[in-house]
This record gives C-alpha cells, sequence and structure tokens, in this order.
C-alpha cells in the first residue's frame, strides 16, 4: 500500500501518532521527576537535621575534669543518626537513632552508693556516662518522630520541636520531666 | 522635877508618834493580795491574783508560768529546751516574780488596759520557730543540681546540667533561632498599637531631659537616660540624698512614679513578697536586657531581615533609640554586676541597705547625685510584650536554675540567721522566701509544660507558706519592755461579791445555769442575739446566734428587770439616785441625759459605768432615773475583748482571717467593734450601682453604707486592702461567707494603695483614702 502523503488524513494521523507518543513519553517521565524533586528535597531536609544538631565546635575544658556536661552533650549528639521516612509536604517523619541516656542514666544511678552526698552522687553519674560513651558501652534506641519543616530563603530547614529534641537525647529529656515531677510530689507527701 | 516630868512627858511622847508611825508604816509595807482581772493570749485564765508589797506588785511562779507559756521545774523556766531563771523573792513562804520585769524576762508582756492586766506570751520562741522551719524547709528544695534524691532525682540534675551548660541544646531547643525572633517581631505587626505603646512609653523615658520632679530635699532629673536623684537641702553629698530618701516611704517607688508613674517599681521595706518580686524584676531585667539585644542585635544585623517588613514604622525611631542607648550605656552592666553580687541581700534589707549598697557600688556620682538607669524599664516592658506566652522548657530550665541558685543564696543565709537568736526575725522570712522560691519554680515547670497544675500542691505551698508567716514577728524580736503598773489605778476584784447576784454566771455556761435554776426556761433572739429567759426575771445572753444552743454555750452578759439581784447590791430595778448612794458618783458618773427613741416613740435615758471589773447598763424607758426605778439592767464581763483566749488553732485562723484570708464556707463571729483587713478587689455590678469587694475564690462583699444605702456611681476596678472598720449583719452577727451574696453587711472601710484617683464616686464617704474622705463628686 502506498502511502499518499498529500492526503491530509495521513498527516492528521502522523501528527495524532505524534503528539500520543510524547504524551506517552511524558506521562512515563512524571515518577521518575518526582523522584528527583523528593530526592533533592530529601537530601536537603537531611542537611537541615544533621545542621540543626551537629556541631564543629569543641566544648571548651577549662577544668581537670574531662566530663564536664558540655562534653558529654557532644558525645550523645556526635552519635547520633537518622533516616527520613517519608516526607509530605512540610512534615517530616524521622527516624533518629541515639544512644539510649535514659536507660544508661538509669542504669548507672543505679549503682551509685546511695550514702553519697548528692552533689558528689551527681559528679559521679556525670563521670560514668562520660566513660560509657567512651568505651561504647551503652545501647542504642531508635526513635520516630514528626517535625515540620520550611523553606527559608530557598533552604529546607526543620522546626525542632520537644519529640525531636528529646530524640536526639536518647529521651533523656523524659526522664528530667519524671524527675522534677517526683521531686515535687515527694516534697509535698513527706 | 517639874522640868523632868515634862521632858519625860516629851519623851514619851515622841516615842508614841514613833510607835504609831512604826505600826502605819509596818501596816503599809504588810503584804497584801489583791484579785484583779486578767485576759492572756496563751491561757484562759480571767482572774489572777497578786500580791502588792511595798509599792510593788508580784506575780506567783506558777501563774507566770501560765502566761508565759514557761514551765517552773527545778527553780527554773523551762520552754522547749530553753531556761530561764528569773529573780525571784520569797513573801510570806511562797516565791513571786516582780511583775513587771518578772515576765519582762519570760517574753511575756503585761500592760493595763482598761480594767484588766493583759498578758502576751510568745506563741513561738526562736527554738520553736527553727524547729517548725527545719521541719517545712526540708520538704521544699528547689536545688536541682544538689536537692534532688534518689535515683530518678539524680539523673535528673544530670541532665539538668547537660541542658542547661551544653552547648547544642538551647540551639536545637529553637531559643534562638531566627525564625523565633521573626515569629515575634511578626506578632509586633499583629498588635501594632500595643508594641507602639510599649516601646514609646519607654522611649519617652530616655526622652526627658528636664528637673521633672521633686520630693522633699530632692530634685529628681533624667539625664542620658539615667534617673538622678540629687539632694536640694544644704548637703549635697550620699548621706543627704539618703537620709531623704528613707524619708520616704518607698522611695523606689517615689521615684519612678514621678518619672513616668511606674506602679510596679516597688520596694518596700520588709515587705517580703515585694522584695522577692523586685529580684525577679531586677533578675529578668537582666536576662531580658541581654536577649533583648541578642534579639536585636541578630534580626538587626541579618541581611534577610527587612526592617521595613517586620517593625511598624512609628516604633523604628523608639525602637532604634533604646537599642543604641542599651549598647551604649555601661549601666546595665553596672547594674547586673551589683545586682549578681548584692542582689540576695536585697531579700533581708530594708531601703536604707539597698541604697547604702548603692553607695558602696559607685550608683552615686561625685556630686552625690543617685544615679539609676531606666532604659531598662522600657526594655523590660518591651520583653513582657514580645516574649509573652513564649514557654519551653528551655525557659524553665534557664529560670529553675536562676531560682535553685537564688534558693541556695537563701539557705546559706537561713543556716547563718539560725545560729544567732539575735537575727531570730531573719530566720522567719528566710524560710518566708525558700518556700517561695519552691512555689515559683514550681508554677514555671506548670508553665514550662514540666507537669500538670495541681491545686493540691499549691495548697501545700501555701499552707507551708502561711505556717511560717503566721510565727508572730513580736515573737522573734522579742522587744519588751514592761512599764510600771500601779496598783492604785488596778481596780480590784472583790471576789467575795464576785459570787452575788446574777454575776456569779458570767463565763460559765448554759448547763450551770440549769443546774442551779432549773430547766424551766426559754430561749429568744434579740437583734441578733439570743438569750436565756426565766420566768422569775433572770435573764441571761449567750455567745452564740442558735436558737436552741447547746448546753456548752458561754454566758456573757446577766439581765434584770426587777428585784433580782445583779451583783453585790446593784438589782434590776433602782434609782440613779440609788445607785450614786451606793457606788458613789465617782463610780456611777453623771445622770444620763435622755434622748427621743423614734422607733418606740419614747424616751430613753441609758447609763453606763464599771464596777467591779464590770460593765454594767441601766436603762430607763419614759422614766425619769432620779425618781424612777429603772427598767432594765445589765452586766457583761468586760469592755476589752476576750478574742485572745482563743485556742491556737483559732487564733492562726484569726490571723489569717485578719489577713483577708478567708476560706470558702468558713464563717467568723464579729462583734460591732471588731477590726478585720481583708484584701479584694472592689467591682461594679451592673447597672443597679452595687460594689462588691471580690475576695478569693468568687467570694465578694457587698458594700453598702452604715445607713444602709448602697454605694453608686463608677469605680474603676483597682487593687487595694480594705481595712474594715465596721462589720456587722444587722440580722445575726455569725457571717457564712457561702451565703455573702445573699445577705448584706455594713462595710466602712478606709482604702491604701488606692490608686483609682478621680474615678472613685461615692454617695456618703463610706470608703476613705487614708484617713481623708474619698472625692466626691
Amino acid at each position: 500500500m502506498k502511502i499518499n502523503f498529500k492526503d491530509k488524513k495521513v498527516w492528521l494521523i502522523g501528527a495524532a501518532a505524534v503528539v500520543s507518543l510524547l504524551l506517552i513519553i511524558g506521562i512515563l517521565m512524571i515518577p521518575a521527576i518526582r523522584d528527583f524533586n523528593n530526592k533533592k528535597k530529601l537530601a536537603a531536609i537531611e542537611e537541615a537535621v544533621k545542621v540543626s544538631f551537629t556541631s564543629e565546635e569543641e566544648p571548651q575544658d577549662d577544668s581537670e575534669q574531662t566530663y564536664t556536661p558540655a562534653v558529654i552533650e557532644k558525645a550523645i549528639t556526635d552519635k547520633v543518626s537518622y533516616t527520613v521516612i517519608s516526607c509530605e509536604n512540610d512534615k517530616v517523619i524521622l527516624q533518629i537513632t541515639a544512644p539510649d541516656m535514659k536507660k544508661l542514666l538509669l542504669e548507672i544511678a543505679e549503682t551509685i552508693d546511695s550514702s553519697l552526698p548528692s552533689d558528689q552522687a551527681i559528679r559521679k553519674i556525670e563521670a560514668e556516662v562520660d566513660q560509657a560513651l567512651k568505651n561504647g558501652n551503652y545501647s542504642m534506641v531508635t526513635t520516630p518522630v514528626m517535625v515540620d519543616v520550611q523553606k527559608v530563603d530557598g533552604n529546607w530547614e526543620i522546626v525542632p520541636n520537644e519529640d525531636f529534641v528529646n530524640a536526639i537525647y536518647g529521651n533523656m529529656l523524659s526522664l528530667y520531666t519524671e524527675s522534677i515531677s517526683q521531686n515535687i510530689q515527694q516534697g509535698v507527701s513527706e | 522635877m517639874k522640868t523632868h516630868g515634862k521632858k519625860i512627858l516629851s519623851v514619851l511622847l515622841i516615842l508614841a508618834l514613833l510607835i504609831n508611825a512604826s505600826v502605819v508604816c509596818f501596816a503599809d509595807d504588810a503584804p497584801k493580795y489583791q484579785t484583779v482581772r486578767c485576759i492572756s493570749n496563751l491561757c484562759d485564765k480571767t482572774r489572777v491574783d497578786l500580791l502588792l508589797h511595798q509599792d510593788q506588785l508580784y506575780i506567783s511562779i506558777e501563774d507566770a508560768a501560765e502566761f508565759s507559756g514557761y514551765q517552773w521545774k527545778d527553780s527554773q523556766f523551762e520552754r522547749s529546751g530553753e531556761k530561764i531563771k528569773p529573780i525571784t523573792h520569797t513573801i510570806e513562804q511562797k516565791e513571786w516574780l516582780e511583775l513587771e520585769s518578772g515576765m519582762e524576762q519570760l517574753y511575756t508582756e503585761v500592760v493595763q488596759v482598761g480594767d484588766a492586766l493583759i498578758f502576751r506570751g510568745l506563741e513561738t520562741t526562736f527554738k520553736e520557730c527553727i524547729k517548725k522551719t527545719d521541719a517545712i524547709l526540708t520538704q521544699y528544695r528547689v536545688d536541682l543540681t544538689q536537692g534532688f534524691a534518689g535515683t530518678v532525682g539524680y539523673v535528673g540534675a544530670v541532665v539538668f546540667n547537660i541542658a542547661s551548660q551544653g552547648k547544642i541544646f538551647s540551639r536545637i531547643s529553637g531559643r534562638h533561632s531566627e525564625e523565633q525572633y521573626k515569629k515575634i517581631i511578626s506578632r509586633m505587626v499583629e498588635g501594632e498599637e500595643e508594641v507602639l505603646s510599649i516601646v514609646q512609653e519607654g522611649y519617652s523615658l530616655l526622652d526627658k531631659l528636664d528637673t521633672i520632679g521633686t520630693i522633699e530635699g530632692l530634685d529628681f532629673s533624667l539625664n542620658d537616660g539615667a534617673l538622678k536623684i540629687i539632694s536640694n537641702g544644704p548637703s549635697s553629698d550620699s548621706a543627704a540624698v539618703i537620709h531623704a530618701l528613707n524619708k520616704t516611704k518607698d522611695p523606689l517607688g517615689t521615684m519612678f512614679e514621678s518619672i513616668g508613674g511606674s506602679k510596679d517599681f516597688s520596694l518596700k521595706g520588709l515587705d517580703i513578697v515585694s522584695q522577692l518580686e523586685l529580684y525577679q524584676y531586677f533578675d529578668s531585667l537582666i536576662g531580658c536586657g541581654q536577649l533583648y539585644a541578642d534579639m536585636f542585635s541578630y534580626t538587626y544585623g541579618s541581611s534577610n531581615f527587612k526592617k521595613d517588613e517586620y517593625i511598624p514604622k512609628a516604633a523604628r525611631q523608639p525602637i532604634e533609640a533604646l537599642t543604641k542607648y542599651y549598647n551604649s550605656t555601661d549601666y546595665l552592666k553596672l547594674l547586673a554586676g551589683y545586682l549578681n553580687e548584692e542582689g540576695k541581700t536585697v531579700f533581708f534589707s530594708s531601703a536604707d541597705d539597698l541604697l547604702e549598697t548603692a553607695v558602696l557600688k559607685h550608683f552615686f556620682s561625685s556630686s552625690g547625685a543617685i544615679i539609676i538607669p531606666i532604659a531598662q524599664y522600657a526594655l523590660r516592658k518591651s520583653y513582657d510584650f514580645l516574649f509573652d506566652g513564649v514557654s519551653h522548657k528551655a525557659d524553665y530550665i534557664e529560670e529553675s536554675k536562676r531560682i535553685s541558685e537564688l534558693q541556695a543564696g537563701i539557705m546559706k543565709l537561713y543556716r547563718k540567721y539560725k545560729k544567732d537568736p539575735a537575727s531570730a526575725i531573719n530566720t522567719k522570712y528566710a524560710a518566708m522566701l525558700y518556700i517561695r522560691c519552691a512555689h515559683i519554680d514550681y508554677k514555671l515547670s506548670v508553665d514550662g509544660g514540666m507537669i500538670e497544675e495541681s491545686s493540691v500542691i499549691n495548697k501545700y505551698y501555701n499552707e507551708a507558706f502561711n505556717e511560717i508567716a503566721a510565727i508572730s514577728d513580736r515573737d522573734l524580736t522579742k522587744k519588751i519592755s514592761n512599764k510600771k503598773i500601779s496598783a492604785d489605778k488596778l481596780p480590784k476584784i472583790d471576789m467575795e461579791m464576785e459570787k452575788t447576784g446574777l454575776t456569779r454566771f458570767l463565763g460559765k455556761t448554759v448547763a450551770d445555769v440549769k443546774r442551779e435554776l432549773g430547766k424551766n426556761c426559754v430561749f429568744y433572739s434579740d437583734a441578733g442575739a439570743t438569750f436565756m429567759s426565766y420566768e422569775s426575771g433572770e435573764r441571761f445572753g449567750l455567745d452564740t446566734q442558735l436558737l436552741s444552743p447547746s448546753n456548752a454555750a458561754i454566758i456573757r452578759e446577766v439581765i434584770s428587770f426587777n428585784e433580782t439581784p445583779l451583783l453585790g447590791a446593784l438589782r434590776g430595778n433602782m434609782t440613779y439616785g440609788e445607785l450614786v448612794s451606793l457606788l458613789g458618783k465617782e463610780t456611777v458618773g453623771e445622770k444620763p441625759e435622755g434622748y427621743y427613741d423614734d422607733m418606740y416613740a419614747r424616751m430613753e435615758y441609758n447609763l453606763t459605768f464599771n464596777y467591779n471589773g464590770h460593765k454594767v447598763f441601766y436603762t430607763w424607758r419614759d422614766k425619769d432615773p432620779e425618781s424612777s426605778p429603772s427598767s432594765i439592767a445589765s452586766i457583761v464581763e468586760s469592755n476589752i475583748e476576750m478574742n485572745y483566749t482563743r485556742d491556737q488553732a483559732d487564733r492562726q485562723k484569726l490571723q489569717k482571717e485578719q489577713n483577708g484570708e478567708f476560706e470558702v464556707g468558713s464563717s467568723i463571729t464579729t462583734k460591732i467593734s471588731d477590726r478585720i483587713t481583708l484584701t479584694g478587689r472592689i467591682e461594679h455590678v451592673g447597672l443597679n450601682y452595687q460594689y462588691f469587694l471580690r475576695l478569693n475564690e468568687g467570694i465578694s462583699i457587698k458594700l453598702v453604707d452604715d445607713l444602709y444605702y448602697e454605694t453608686f456611681g463608677t469605680l474603676s476596678e483597682e487593687e487595694f486592702k480594705c481595712k474594715v472598720l465596721y462589720f456587722y449583719d444587722s440580722a445575726e452577727e455569725k457571717y457564712d461567707f457561702d451565703k455573702l451574696n445573699t445577705n448584706e453587711c455594713v462595710v466602712t472601710a478606709s482604702l491604701w494603695d488606692y490608686r483609682g484617683g478621680e474615678d472613685l464616686f461615692l454617695s456618703d464617704p463610706v470608703i476613705m483614702m487614708d484617713g481623708k474622705e474619698a472625692p466626691l463628686k
């Protein structure tokens, strides 16, 4: 069969075929483009998360003891890792893995001689925590948290909330809340 | 011989005179017993037997022990481990103390008021105070780093240290992020008018450069944003400034009011709560100054920060002026340093100490002027607005840390004070501050979302605070100086006469009366009081308003209409002449002048006098007292309030009530002459021109004047202290605060701390300001 290129019908069919082909290609490309954008956003958010709790600055060590609270803080946050689970609009679900500070602190506190004056007991716990973090004598805990993100001057930034902060510190802050509550309750009931 | 005889006669005469004189002297020197009326805050005794010897009154050691709260043991007085061995006198084989000096040694005040002696012993000794405060203070530690006990407590302290000393925590908790600032400043735009007024208020303070006011002996001026106070008296040195300032009740308050009407800056001597607030003010001032500077340097310095977008146009100039001032002045640093070092002593200082410390810290210029930076006032106002409602756990940790440091300082002072009885008063206030710190910390922890608010916990804090506050300052200062009491001026009570007539029932119970006079009596109510009456004419006023009183009700008044004797020869039906011939005009007084009683349409003559330690009333109705027997006569126990005899719990409750701290559902019994201080807020309700004094927990008192006309007009809401001079319900003396809305009471009040100025409109001067009539319009 001969194709008559002068025939308008032929031209119309041909044009329709090309448009259809382009459309099919376009539709097939959408997930790939979206995936590309998401990956870019995820990478930006991952960077933003990292920036939020890392510090290049070494804590100043102006005392003889090597386990100042600032040193311990850095030792905790240096060990934190995280995974971005999902990213919907301005909400991100993260899985934060950090030293299980709640467990570690309670375990160490249990071993402290109860007859020690409170300030010595506290110093001793701090020293033991410092050692445990240095020697790897701790377990990790993974906590899923949801945080808001927002774009500021073209860069993604996270908006930290309490769950986020608590997860980075290995649930340490919830322990603090419990201790405050217990202290007040004890004071009242005594 | 004749001469000799004369001589002998003369000698005998002289001898006789001498002997007579000595007899007279001996007669005067012979100890005499004298029973007098008395009341005491520590025991229920209403009579005390004193011994008069050589013009000195003596009290027995047993009575002295009762009135002072000490115990007589092994030849000395003892109480809670404290031993006192006063000088005693053995008279007629019994041990006595000189009334005034002896009681003084037992820290017991004794004064004569009217016809009775009032003994006021220590309700709490220093050792008892320490025992109480020690027990309470161990329960109210804020000290996060040292005070926590137990496993969870220790790790809480460790967490606190890490969070507060670490470098990352404050950053990731979002405290100083630019976004935070932007949000805050965005809020400024939303509340443009409000922030403008706040910022401009501060700015206007800086803008006033002329002399702005004077108080006696001082000129105030503002120069370069600092308040200068200069003595305008003969001497212009610092001492003259302090001297002039000390003459004012509230020097700093006066100064700050004079520069801009700031009502919240106040230092009032030993008003401890105000001082704590003052410290908080200073403390937040330092913190806010730094935060404010941080915020503005961050936002102003940031290239991303668009001033036009965030700052209202009219606010820019004032903000920039304030920021410039903040950056240029070193007064803030000076103030911060001063407060960091000396702030804690502010709690325990009077205005004198504060100002003297200011001298030491070079707050005075070489010319003697005192210089106080005031830009912080504006900064604080702006900060309060900007950070209102912004609450993070990080904020709580910061605040809590400051409070725990403060509390640790207070504990050090407390330990120092408790070693020295001379500083007993400071021990009390240090303990109160300590608890207040704990309470503030608790409230912060609630605000910071650390724990749930609990009314029970609040109550515990308040109870602990009130328990210490209830310890009398007077007990701890022990400044007692008893004046000589003259036996001549102290009416003696004839105890034999006390046993005669109906007076013998005074102070006894309904049961005692029934036992003697029988059970055939009726009870009735008249003018809010309850009476017990016998057909034979005996009548008794009771201390209760109940129409069916218990047998334990006390007889406070005895009444006679007829021949029934009241006391000695006094009866219910006597003429004025009979009374005068019986007791003398000196005791009875002048013949009463009558008045016409509109209510009963009759003439009435009333006579009142004191006799044998009692208040006696005689009334003639439509009769001439001179020629006709009285219609009614009555005797009440005394003209002295018997409140002192209430037991310890009652007295504590009374003290709370006097402070305006009424519990819901509590009732108080008052007499017309009772004075109660209520603290509350006056509110004007609806169009009925009614005013209510709002107390706590929804309790209110309707304010009406003593003629039962309600106050009217408009009155701006104003916090004030209201001293109730007359508090009396015509229907029943016992007042139930739960039912206040359905009752009317008469309240004549005086206001102080009233700042409503011209907004006060009243019908009659039922409300007085500082002893003057309130402005009427």
